[in-house]
C-alpha cells in the first residue's frame, strides 16, 4: 500500500508545485568576457580583470566566474611588466595576481565558446569549471568589452556577434530555466545597440555609449605604452570602490552615476524586461553574492527560507514521523522543495488525510474515485 | 523599301552610339579633356589632405622615452672618443672597427662582422633589370682584390627577452672608418648610445639589428650586400673565404688581435640573422655651422621606381618629431618654382574661390591660403620629380628591393652653438619612439598608403586623386587617334565618290592602298621602335669606346643619329620597294595614329611601374603628339609654332622642378644616364622607348610632304 500512497502524495505536491510560480534568487554567477586581442587592446583585458576583481571582492566566488580573455596582456613580451596587468597609471593594483582564474583564454574566446557557455550546450569533455551551471533562481552579470559597432561585438580579429544572436541565446536561456535575472553590462562603441533585440524578460541592459556614439579609453598609462582602461568601466569600477558586501546602494544609483561630460559618451540603459523598479535592486544582487542565510538547529533541517516553507517542513515532518519513516531521500529532497509556496488550506487538507487514511481505507478511497471517474466518463458520454 | 532598311541595320547599341559620337567631335572633346587635365593637376595641391595615423596598433608616443640625458651624454662622449681616433693616421680603419666592438662587447649583443665585395663599376655587365648592384666576384678568387679593398659591415644584434624572435627592426649608421667627419661620428656615438638603450629595454617585441654599414663605396651597396646576404645566402654561390686560414688572415689584417682571437669561437665571422625585417631606419646627422632656430630633420622615403615605404612610417616620425619633440620635419622641396608669379596666382584665385564656397556653404573648405597652395605645390612637384626619376633618394632604397618599409632620417642640427646634447635627446626620443612604436606592430605595415605624393610633411595626395589628371590627359591620346583613323576613311571615301563613276575598277584600289598606308606606318613604328632599343642599350658600348664622359656622350649622341638616318633611309627604301610613291606623305595619318597608340601604350604600361615618371611624360608627349602635323599642310607653321612652344614650355616645366643648377652639360647627362642605369630604373627606358621614338616620329611627320 507504501506505493499507492506515494502516488498520491507526489500527485499533491505537483499540484501544489503549479501553483507557485516563480523561484527566489539561490545564487550569483558573473560572465566576463573580453573580446579583444592585441596589444593596443590592453585595456579591454583591463577592463574585465578590474571587473572580476570587485565581483568577487563582493562575494560571488571563483567557481561561479566564466572569465572569459581573448589574449593574454602579461605575458605580452611588450608589456614593461610581465605577468602584470594594471588599471591605473599609478600601478597600484596588479589585476593579474596570483589567484586569477581565466576559463577560456585566447584563441578559445569565440562567438561559438561564448553562445555555448550561455546556454549550456556544452560538449561532454567539457569541464564544469568551464560551464554556467546556474538554474532558475541565478542572478547572472554578463559583462562584455571589445569593438563593437552597430548591432554587433567583434570576437578576436575574426568574427563578431549580432544582437540577434545574443537576444536569441539570452531567450534560449531563459527558457531552459538557467537565470531569474540577467544584467547585460556592455563596455563597446555603440554599445546600447547590442542589446537592443532583446525581448525576453527578466533581462536588465546597461551599455557605455548609444547608437553613434563611441566609447573612449580613460588614460594612458605611459609607461606601459597603452591606453589601461576603458571610461565607462573606470567609473563603474569608482562607485563599486566606496562600497562593500552590505552596502544598499541601487543599480538606480549605479545608473545615475555615470556623467556623459566625463565618460564622452551617454550610458544607457535598457528596463523595460526588468519586473523589479531599479531603485529597489542593490547592486550585490548582481555585482556580488549576498544570500539570505537563516540558522538552522539541526544540520538535516533543510532550508528555512521563509515562513510559509518553514510550516511545510514541519507539516512534513510530522507526517514522515506518521509513516512509520517509510519515506526516502529523493522524496524528502522533492518535497522540501515543492513545499516551499504551499497554503495553509493545502496543507491542512494534506495533514487531514495522512492523518485519516490507513491502509485498506485509501484503498477504499482509491477504487471508490476510480468507479466514480469511470461512471462520470459513462455519464458525460452519454449526455 | 523604308522597312528594309531599317530591319538590314543592326539594333543600335548606346557604347558604340557614344563613342561614334564622342570620335565624331573628337578636337574640342580633347581640348576639354586636357584643359581638365591640367586644371586637376594644378588642383593637386590644394587636394592634398591631412596625413593621419592609419594603423591602431602604432600608437606613437604612448610611452614616455626612456632615453635620458645621460644617454645622450654617454652618445656625445661615444662621438669624442670616435672623433679622437681620427688622429691614427697610419691605420684608422682597423682602429675604429676596435672600438666600435669593444662597445658591442660591452653591451653584451650578439654581433659579427660582415665583409663584401666592392660593387662593379657600371655598365660592366648587362644586369639592368636586376635592381641589386652587382659585386665584383669573379676576382676574388684570383686574389685580384686585396682585403684591404672589401668593405666591412659591422652588425649587432639585441635578441627581444621575450618576444618571438620573428621578426626584427633594423637601424642603420652608415659609417666610413677611412674618413669621417665630426657629424658622422655624433650619429655613430648616437646609434651606439640607443643601441646600449635599446639593450636594456623590456619592452622589445621585435629584435633590433644595429648595422654599421661600411659606406666606403658608398652606403646603399653596403647595406644592399648585407640585406642580400641575409636574405639570398646562397646567391653569391659560396662563402667569401675558401678555408678557415685565409678567413683569419683577413680578420687579423682587419683588426686587432684581441678580437681576432673571437673567430676561435667562431662567433665574428659568423652570419647572424634575426628574423623578417619588418621596418628599417637610417639615421643620419648633419652639422651646421652656425646658428639654426631649432635642429629640424628630412625625410627621403623614395625608393626605386618611385616605390614609397607605407605612409604610416612617415607619419610616426613626422608626429613624433612635431608632438613631442617639438622638432620640424621638412621635406625636400622645388625652391625654384616658390618665385613663379603665375603660381601664386594660381593659389590666390584658389584662395577666394574657397571664400566665395565657404559663403556658400560653411561645409565647403577647400580653400587654402595662396602661400600653403605654392608651398605644397613646390613640395608635391619635388616629390613627383623624385619618384618619376625612379632612382632611390637614399639608403632605405636598398631595403625597398625586398618590400620592406624603410626611411632616411637625415637630423640637422647646430653644431657650434654646444646644443649637441640637447639635440641628441631629442633625436635619441625620436628614434626610440619610433621603434617603439613599430615595435608594437602585430603585422607588415598596410593600412596606410603606398601609392601617394608627398605634398608637406603632413599633406599628402593619394592614388585615388592624383590618377585622374594622368586619366585625363591620356584618353585623349586614343581618342584622337580614332578621330585621325575615321577623318583618313572618310576622306578616302569621299575621294571615291567624286571620282568619276566611270572609274570603277578603281574602288578596291583605295581599300589595298589604304591597307598599305597602314602596314607602312606600323612599320615605320616598328623600326623607329627597334632604333630606340638598339639606342638604349648602347651606353656600355659607348662607355667601353670612350674615356670622357663627354666623348662618350658624343658618341653616343652620333650613334644614335646615324642610325636613326640609316634608318629612315632603310624605310624609304622598303616603300620604294612595296611601290608606295611619296610614302610618309601618304600615310602620314596613319602614322599619326599609330604614333598616338604608341604613346599611349608607353605611357599606359609605364603609369603601374612608375606612376610619377608616367605623369611628367604625359605632360610632353600629349601637345607633342597632337600638333604634330605636316609642315607644308595648311596650319601646319602655325601648329608646329604651337606645339614646339608647348614642348618647350613643358620640358622646361619638367626640367626645372628637378635642377637647382639650370646649366646642362653634356657630363651631367652622362653622370644620369649612368645613374639610371645602375639603379635599373625604369624611366630611362620610358624616356628612351616611348619618349624618344615618338619625338622621332613625330618630326617625321613634320617633314613629310603630304598629299594634295
Amino acid at each position: 500500500m507504501v506505493p499507492l500512497r506515494l502516488v498520491l502524495f507526489l500527485f499533491l505536491v505537483k499540484s501544489v508545485q503549479t501553483v507557485c510560480c516563480s523561484s527566489l534568487h539561490t545564487n550569483n554567477w558573473a560572465v566576463l568576457v573580453c573580446t579583444s586581442r592585441f596589444w593596443f587592446n590592453y585595456r579591454h583585458m583591463a577592463n574585465t580583470l578590474s571587473l572580476y576583481r570587485t565581483v568577487k571582492r563582493l562575494g560571488i566566488p571563483d567557481n561561479r566566474i566564466i572569465l572569459m580573455l581573448a589574449d593574454d596582456m602579461a605575458c605580452n613580451s611588450r608589456n614593461s611588466y610581465p605577468a602584470q596587468v594594471f588599471n591605473n597609471e599609478n600601478h597600484q593594483i596588479n589585476l593579474y595576481g596570483d589567484n586569477v582564474e581565466v576559463d577560456y583564454r585566447g584563441y578559445e574566446v569565440t562567438v561559438e565558446n561564448f553562445l555555448r557557455v550561455l546556454t549550456g550546450r556544452h560538449d561532454s569533455a567539457v569541464p564544469r569549471s568551464k560551464r554556467l551551471l546556474s538554474d532558475e533562481g541565478s542572478h547572472i552579470l554578463l559583462y562584455m568589452t571589445g569593438h563593437g559597432g552597430d548591432q554587433f561585438l567583434k570576437f578576436q580579429d575574426s568574427e563578431e556577434i549580432q544582437s540577434h544572436d545574443l537576444a536569441d541565446a539570452i531567450e534560449q536561456m531563459r527558457e531552459k530555466k538557467r537565470f531569474k535575472e540577467l544584467l547585460i553590462m556592455v563596455d563597446t562603441c555603440q554599445a546600447a545597440t547590442l542589446y537592443a533585440q532583446l525581448y525576453s524578460p527578466g533581462v536588465l541592459a546597461i551599455g557605455s555609449s548609444r547608437k553613434g556614439q563611441n566609447s573612449y579609453s580613460h588614460h594612458l598609462d605611459s609607461e606601459v605604452g597603452v591606453s589601461v582602461v576603458d571610461r565607462f568601466t573606470y567609473y563603474t569600477l569608482a562607485f563599486f570602490e566606496n562600497l562593500d558586501i552590505y552596502s544598499n546602494a541601487s543599480l538606480i544609483s549605479l545608473f545615475q552615476s555615470y556623467n556623459p561630460a566625463l565618460l564622452m559618451s551617454h550610458a544607457d540603459y535598457r528596463q523595460d524586461l526588468f519586473p523589479r523598479a531599479l531603485n529597489e535592486v542593490p547592486v550585490t544582487n548582481f555585482f556580488g553574492s549576498v544570500m539570505e542565510i537563516v540558522h538552522t538547529d539541526s544540520a538535516f533541517e533543510g532550508f528555512k527560507g521563509s515562513k510559509h516553507r518553514e510550516m511545510a517542513c514541519s507539516a512534513y515532518s510530522i507526517s514522515s514521523k506518521e509513516c512509520n519513516n517509510a519515506v526516502d531521500t529523493g522524496m524528502a529532497s522533492n518535497s522540501e522543495k515543492s513545499s516551499q509556496g504551499l497554503e495553509n488550506v493545502s496543507v491542512g487538507i494534506f495533514e487531514w488525510l495522512l492523518h485519516n487514511l490507513d491502509d485498506e481505507s485509501a484503498d477504499r478511497v482509491v477504487s471508490i474515485g476510480l468507479v466514480g471517474l469511470v461512471a462520470m466518463v459513462i455519464l458525460s458520454s452519454c449526455l | 523599301m523604308v522597312e528594309s532598311s531599317k530591319s538590314d541595320r543592326p539594333p543600335e547599341r548606346l557604347l558604340p552610339k557614344l563613342a561614334a559620337l564622342a570620335v565624331r567631335h573628337a578636337d574640342p572633346l580633347v581640348a576639354i579633356l586636357c584643359v581638365a587635365g591640367l586644371v586637376a593637376l594644378l588642383l593637386l595641391p590644394s587636394l592634398a589632405k591631412n596625413t593621419y595615423i592609419s594603423e591602431n596598433a602604432l600608437i606613437p608616443g604612448s610611452a614616455s622615452p626612456k632615453f635620458a640625458i645621460r644617454d645622450a651624454m654617454n652618445a656625445a662622449q661615444f662621438a669624442r672618443d670616435l672623433q679622437a681616433l681620427r688622429q691614427n693616421v697610419t691605420d684608422r680603419p682597423r682602429v675604429v672597427r676596435s672600438f666600435l666592438i669593444n662597445h658591442l662587447v660591452a653591451i653584451n649583443a650578439d654581433f659579427y662582422v660582415h665583409a663584401f665585395y666592392p660593387p662593379e663599376p657600371p655598365f660592366s655587365s648587362l644586369n639592368f633589370f636586376s635592381s641589386h648592384p652587382s659585386y665584383l666576384r669573379s676576382s676574388v678568387e684570383t686574389n685580384e682584390i686585396p682585403p684591404e679593398n672589401l668593405g666591412v659591415n659591422i652588425a649587432g644584434i639585441i635578441r627581444a627577452p621575450r618576444g618571438e624572435g620573428i621578426e626584427v627592426i633594423v637601424l642603420v649608421t652608415p659609417f666610413d672608418a677611412e674618413s669621417f667627419t665630426d657629424a658622422d661620428a655624433v650619429s655613430l656615438g648616437l646609434s651606439l648610445s640607443l643601441f646600449q638603450l635599446l639593450s636594456k629595454s623590456p619592452w622589445l617585441a621585435k629584435d633590433i639589428v644595429l648595422l654599421i654599414a661600411d659606406s666606403r663605396y658608398s652606403a646603399h651597396s653596403a647595406v644592399s650586400a648585407w640585406l642580400k646576404e641575409y636574405y639570398e645566402p646562397f646567391s653569391f654561390g659560396g662563402p667569401l673565404f675558401h678555408g678557415s686560414t685565409s678567413q683569419q688572415e683577413f680578420y687579423a689584417r682587419i683588426m686587432d688581435a684581441p678580437f681576432a682571437s673571437l673567430l676561435k669561437e667562431s662567433t665574428l665571422a659568423d652570419f647572424k640573422r634575426a628574423g623578417v625585417i619588418s621596418a628599417g631606419l637610417v639615421f643620419d646627422m648633419q652639422g651646421v655651422q652656425g646658428r639654426l632656430l631649432s635642429d629640424f630633420l628630412t625625410v627621403h622615403a623614395e625608393g626605386p621606381n618611385g616605390q614609397m615605404p607605407n605612409l604610416d612610417l612617415i607619419n610616426v616620425i613626422n608626429n613624433l618629431a612635431v608632438y613631442r619633440e617639438g622638432l620640424q620635419m621638412k621635406l625636400d622641396m622645388a625652391t625654384n618654382i616658390l618665385e613663379w608669379a603665375w603660381l601664386g596666382i594660381i593659389g590666390q584665385i584658389l584662395e577666394t574661390l574657397g571664400h566665395f564656397a565657404a559663403m556658400i556653404n560653411e561645409g565647403w573648405k577647400f580653400g587654402s591660403p595662396a602661400f600653403e597652395y605654392v608651398q605644397g605645390a613646390a613640395t608635391l612637384a619635388r616629390s613627383v620629380m623624385l619618384q618619376a626619376f625612379g632612382v632611390p633618394t637614399g639608403v632605405h632604397g636598398a631595403f625597398r628591393d625586398y618590400q620592406i618599409d624603410a626611411v632616411t632620417v637625415i637630423m640637422t642640427f647646430a653644431q657650434a652653438h654646444g646644443g649637441q646634447v640637447g639635440s641628441l635627446l631629442k633625436f635619441g626620443r625620436l628614434v626610440e619612439g619610433t621603434i617603439r612604436s613599430v615595435n608594437n606592430l602585430l603585422e607588415k605595415f598596410h593600412q596606410s598608403f603606398f601609392l601617394y605624393f608627398l605634398a608637406g610633411p603632413s599633406r599628402f595626395v593619394s592614388v585615388g586623386i592624383y590618377t585622374i589628371p594622368l586619366m585625363l590627359l591620356l584618353v585623349t591620346l586614343p581618342l584622337k587617334a580614332a578621330a585621325v583613323c575615321v577623318q583618313r576613311t572618310e576622306c578616302s571615301a569621299q575621294a571615291t565618290e567624286t571620282s568619276s563613276p566611270l572609274q570603277a575598277s578603281s574602288i578596291p584600289v583605295l581599300p589595298a592602298r589604304n591597307f598599305t598606308n597602314w602596314l607602312f606606318a606600323v612599320l615605320t613604328v616598328c623600326v623607329i621602335e627597334l632604333w630606340a632599343l638598339t639606342v638604349t642599350i648602347f651606353p656600355p658600348i659607348a662607355n667601353y669606346l670612350a674615356d670622357t664622359s663627354e666623348l662618350k656622350v658624343t658618341v653616343w649622341g652620333a650613334y644614335s643619329s646615324l642610325s636613326c638616318l640609316l634608318c629612315f633611309m632603310v624605310l624609304v627604301w622598303v616603300s620604294k620597294l612595296l611601290g608606295i610613291p611619296n610614302s610618309f606623305g601618304s600615310s602620314w595619318t596613319s602614322l599619326k595614329a599609330s604614333t598616338l597608340g604608341l604613346a599611349t601604350i608607353g605611357v599606359g604600361i609605364m603609369s603601374p611601374i612608375n606612376f610619377a615618371a608616367a605623369l611628367a611624360g604625359v605632360i610632353v608627349l600629349v601637345p607633342m603628339c597632337f600638333l604634330a602635323c605636316p609642315f607644308r599642310k595648311q596650319k601646319g607653321m602655325f601648329q608646329f609654332f604651337l606645339g614646339l612652344a608647348l614642348c618647350l614650355f613643358c620640358t622646361l616645366l619638367v626640367s626645372l622642378f628637378y635642377t637647382e643648377q639650370p646649366k646642362l652639360t653634356l657630363a651631367m647627362l652622362w653622370e644620369w644616364v649612368e645613374c639610371q642605369w645602375k639603379w635599373g630604373s625604369a624611366t630611362y627606358l620610358y624616356l628612351s622607348l616611348v619618349h624618344l621614338p615618338c619625338s622621332v616620329l613625330s618630326m617625321i611627320l613634320l617633314v613629310c610632304n603630304p598629299d594634295k
